[in-house]
């Protein structure tokens, strides 16, 4: 079990954050839109239009060259993701039986196209989120957001959201060694104690939300001071902005990707 | 300054934790409070920052009144350390955390960071800027969550068990510190031996209230007393 490790590794993510980079002197706002468009026009293909999301590639590549991600930090964390689309993209490789196309006399089917297309859209979708993490800190988003009138509710559950996945991952992980230790060596959770396992471990996680909401509060969060820095966008952060659109505008509506494509059947 | 009179404070379940319950401490004035487990002392703390809500009673620090409109204001004015410091620590790095008080109350990034570094300073653990929040040991979380309550600079400070998980040598370096800082203090501990060396004045609190309170060094040898109120003399 080390759910936790691999949660606090994205949280050391976030330590990168504190990093003085071209993308990361952006103004955060600008950061959070861009990732959004990026995001939703990928989600925004067919799932068999693979060579159409070829060129997305762009953004994670210049967005990490640009903050300076260590690309084996980034891969890493995207490794934790992958194990779950795979689930979903199995089947498809067994239901959808059509050929897609063919290169010389190999045939790729339209379930090999969809599972690809599954695993390289999560890939880039939680690539745009984890440079996010690690060229924005957590702290300044909320702010900004919170200048821009947001109402405060959502806010505090972005923030106790993202808080209390460590949290949760914590607990389990002090349980389950509660649990090991006393469990007569057993391996994992006795199916019979899981119900009651994940009851407590829900509701101390609960308390222990509850308790770290008290103490920020003591220490004047949600306070109505928010604000904290005033931050105006600038034209370079308006340009980021405007740029990442633009492209995802481009590789969206005109095909580039058909290029290569046609190469593909030329060769073939 | 800090100002408790007859503070009532009752959970949800009608568990009346804390009854009636009457406390003075000056300016500069460093109070103990020492009690059975279960005794009321973390909720009492709860209730001076407003976290729980109070059923009776009130409370004053520096002369301001606990009440709705100016929860603000008494949260800047004291400082409460948590039991436990994994409920304190929540961010990914010791910088951050030490900098979520005053970055809230709106200080310049460049005084936050001044804070920061000071705290640390005081505390002798510059050695901990750089790191995770959630890999630290026992101690130097502890020592961490500290650090996050003085960089406020409140002007009345709570200490709920300061002393566990500390080693013997963070132990003493923190009874030089907090003796150092003019601060009005409450610190409840079971560290009775801590008390003496700190404070000035003791309370000693059964179910709630006030059991009786004077000079430590002759409560926490006085044996009958001290077993009157579920406790163990020195
Ligand atoms: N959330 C809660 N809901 C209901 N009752 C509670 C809650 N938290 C504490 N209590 C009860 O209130 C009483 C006082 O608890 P409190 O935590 O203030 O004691 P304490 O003096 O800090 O003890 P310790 O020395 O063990 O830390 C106890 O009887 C406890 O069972
Ligand atoms: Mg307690």
């Amino acid at each position: 079990m080390n759910i936790r490790n691999k949660i606090n590794d994205i949280y050391s993510l976030e330590q990168l954050s504190s990093g003085n980079t071209v993308i990361h002197r952006r103004h955060p706002i600008c950061k959070l839109l861009a990732a959004f468009i990026f995001i939703m026009t990928v989600i925004s293909f067919d799932r068999h239009a693979f060579g159409r999301l070829i060129p997305f590639i762009f953004y994670p590549s210049i967005l990490m060259a640009l903050s300076e991600t260590p690309y084996g930090l980034l891969l890493k964390r995207v490794l934790i993701a992958i194990p779950f689309c795979l689930f979903i993209g199995i089947p498809n490789l067994f239901l959808e039986k059509d050929p897609a196309f063919t290169v010389g006399n190999i045939t790729v089917s339209c379930g090999v196209l969809s599972f690809a297309v599954i695993i390289y859209r999560t890939y880039l979708c939680v690539m745009a989120v984890l440079l996010l993490i690690a060229a924005t800190p957590f702290t300044e988003l909320t702010a900004q957001l919170r200048r821009m009138k947001i109402p405060n509710i959502f806010i505090i559950m972005l923030e106790m959201t993202y808080r209390c996945l460590g949290l949760l991952a914590g607990e389990s992980e002090s349980m389950h060694i509660a649990y090991a230790l006393r469990g007569g060596g057993a391996k994992g959770v006795d199916i019979r104690h899981a119900g009651g396992f994940i009851g407590s471990l829900l509701t101390r996680s609960f308390d222990r939300a509850e308790r770290i909401y008290a103490a920020m509060k003591c220490r004047g969060y949600g306070l109505s001071y928010g604000g904290i820095r005033q931050r105006v966008i600038t034209v370079s952060d308006a340009v980021y902005c405007a740029l990442v659109c633009f492209l995802c505008m481009f590789f969206r509506f005109v095909d580039a990707g058909r290029w290569i494509t046609a190469f593909v059947e030329r060769i073939s | 300054m800090l100002n408790i009179v007859k503070l009532t404070v009752v959970y949800p379940d009608n568990t009346k934790a804390v009854d009636k319950f009457t406390l003075h401490a000056g300016k500069e004035e460093s109070v103990a409070l020492a009690g059975e487990n279960g005794a009321g002392k973390t909720t009492l703390m709860l209730a001076i920052t407003g976290v729980l809500p109070i059923a009776e009673g009130s409370v004053q620090v520096d002369g301001i009144t606990l009440e709705k409109k100016n929860l603000n204001d008494i949260r800047a004015r004291t400082g409460l350390v948590f039991q436990n410091p994994d409920d304190q620590l929540f961010t990914a790095s010791v910088y951050d955390d030490i900098a979520f008080g005053p970055r809230n109350y709106g200080l310049p990034e460049k005084q936050v960071a001044e804070r920061v570094n000071q705290t640390l300073e005081e505390l002798g653990i510059t050695r901990l800027l750089g790191r995770s929040a959630l890999k630290l040991s026992g101690g130097e979380k502890r020592l961490a969550a500290i650090a996050a309550v003085l960089s406020m600079n409140p002007s009345v400070l709570l200490f709920d068990e300061p002393t566990a998980f500390l080693d013997l040598k963070a132990r003493r370096n923190l009874i030089r510190l907090l003796n150092k800082m003019p601060q009005t203090k409450l610190i409840a501990s079971h560290d009775l031996l801590f008390l003496e060396e700190v404070c000035g004045r003791a309370v000693l609190m059964k179910n709630g209230t006030v059991f009786t309170e004077g000079a430590p060094a002759d409560l926490f040898h006085d044996k009958k007393l001290m077993e009157d109120c579920g406790l163990e003399a020195i």
